[in-house]
């Protein structure tokens, strides 16, 4: 009884650090300044993409959530880099593709498949594919295959914004190694904090608590897209 | 093969089910009590209204009927200023063009009762020019907003008397390849606001 009881109330608390930091992280589309620099500019700006890269992927917190169920059981600092080239790779695909090939994807049902992403990432952390359905994937194709609807993610934030034709393809390019630049500082930090907890005695029971959150903030960046795609549809 | 490099938390088939029906729990009190709220103005729980995060969704639009045309009140109208007249060309980009804005709003300020007799044309082909005439208010609490005319066509003519204080014109929307530009004529008793083309912005203040 007793470790129930404390089993929802450490879920509980998880749950709230994770709404915190969701909200204070802007996830979604390029805000105010910026959004109005890409509208107006003309011609090529490598570093003001390259930064504006780095900040969508730092402080987007549907990608930064999937990165971190992903490296969550990496060991190994050559797993963890051969995992994060697959979905740097699946991302970077459909970013250039879609921005420079003009493929308009609806921004809801991709940012859906994203939270869908975390999902499953989280639920996989839980063993659950295997003890549950007795199935298993093949992980590098999965997190490739996710990388590729990021990447849809981050080329529907783009076209919002309407760039410019000038300049569009070293733009996009820049764009795209900011993106890979900010992965590389969240994943650092999200590493540090991994390597010292799973140090903790306590590790083993909070990775279940923690995979917990994870997949319920899929759940909830999930409903939130559905709901903003019928509304949407609705008007 | 793959799980040999990578370890995983192996809870029991009961503590799984207990994540998946706790999480599901968790997402849909999150998103009914919180989020759909905050962003959708969807309030089924009323928290919303209770905690005060529906105002994050801004303010809520009721839409305005039009009286039928032929049961005006009163079909003579006066007013304490003379009339204007503005003729305004609207340049659009070619749609999808990338270099330029191929959709846009041009509004102009009315007090309720206000008189527009307007012609406006553009030099699209037939059926790729799409053109929505509406008005909104400001904020008080709630958005008023009206649909005069929409469709598409290349030209059109007429006369509103706005049903309330606000903003009020197009949203006008360029499907064809090439750029165009619509000529827009007006009169009557309006003002035009520092800037026209501010769109609709319930944040201004008509």
């Amino acid at each position: 009884m007793r470790t129930s009881v404390s089993f929802w109330s450490k879920l509980c608390w998880l749950l709230a650090l994770s709404l915190a930091v969701s909200m204070g992280a802007q996830a979604h589309g390029v805000a105010g300044d910026d959004a109005a620099f890409v509208a107006a500019n003309q011609g090529t700006q490598i570093v003001p993409f390259l930064y504006l890269g780095a900040k969508h992927m730092v402080t987007g917190y549907d990608h930064l959530l999937f990165i971190f169920g992903v490296i969550f059981f990496l060991y190994r600092l050559s797993q963890v880099a051969l995992y994060v080239t697959m979905f740097s790779l699946g991302h970077s695909i459909t970013l250039l593709v879609g921005v420079l090939g003009g493929i308009h994807v609806n921004p809801h049902l991709i940012d859906a498949i994203i939270g869908l992403s975390v999902v499953y990432k989280a639920f996989d952390n839980l063993g659950g594919f295997r003890s549950l359905f007795g199935i298993e994937f093949d992980q590098k194709r999965a997190v490739l295959i996710f990388g590729l609807f990021h990447g849809f993610g981050l080329a529907t934030k783009i076209q919002e914004l309407n760039p410019s034709r000038d300049g569009l393809l070293p733009n996009m390019i820049s764009f795209n190694v900011g993106v890979e630049l900010g992965q590389l500082i969240a994943l650092s930090l999200m590493l540090g904090i991994v390597i010292v907890w799973r140090s903790r005695e306590s590790f083993a029971r909070q990775a279940v608590l923690a995979n917990a959150a994870i997949l319920t903030a899929g759940l909830v960046l999930i409903g939130y897209q559905l709901t903003g795609y019928f509304v949407q549809r609705g008007a | 093969m793959m799980r040999s490099e990578q370890a995983v938390a192996a809870p029991s088939r009961k503590t799984l089910f207990t994540v998946l029906i706790g999480g599901t729990i968790a997402a849909s009190a999150i998103l009914v009590g919180f989020v759909l709220p905050a962003e959708y103005r969807i309030d089924p729980l009323g928290i919303g209204k209770l905690t005060g995060l529906l105002q994050l969704a801004g303010p809520e639009r009721v839409e305005v009927a039009l009286p039928p045309t032929d049961s005006s009140g009163s079909l003579a109208r006066f007013y304490p200023v003379a009339f204007r007249t503005d003729t305004v060309e609207i340049p659009l980009a070619g749609a999808g063009d990338a270099d330029g804005t191929d959709d846009l709003e041009w509004k102009v300020r009315m007090r309720t009762g206000g008189t527009l007799v307007y012609s406006w044309s553009v030099d699209a082909p037939p059926e790729e020019f799409y053109s929505d005439m509406h008005g909104e208010s400001a904020p008080t609490p709630e958005v008023k907003v009206v649909t005069y005319h929409k469709g598409a066509g290349i030209e059109s003519n007429g006369a509103i008397v706005a049903p309330f204080d606000g903003i009020h014109g197009w949203y006008l929307q360029n499907q064809a390849e090439r750029p165009v530009v619509v000529r827009l004529k007006l009169s009557g008793f309006y003002e035009l606001p520092e800037d026209p083309y501010a769109g609709s912005n319930s944040q201004s203040t008509p």
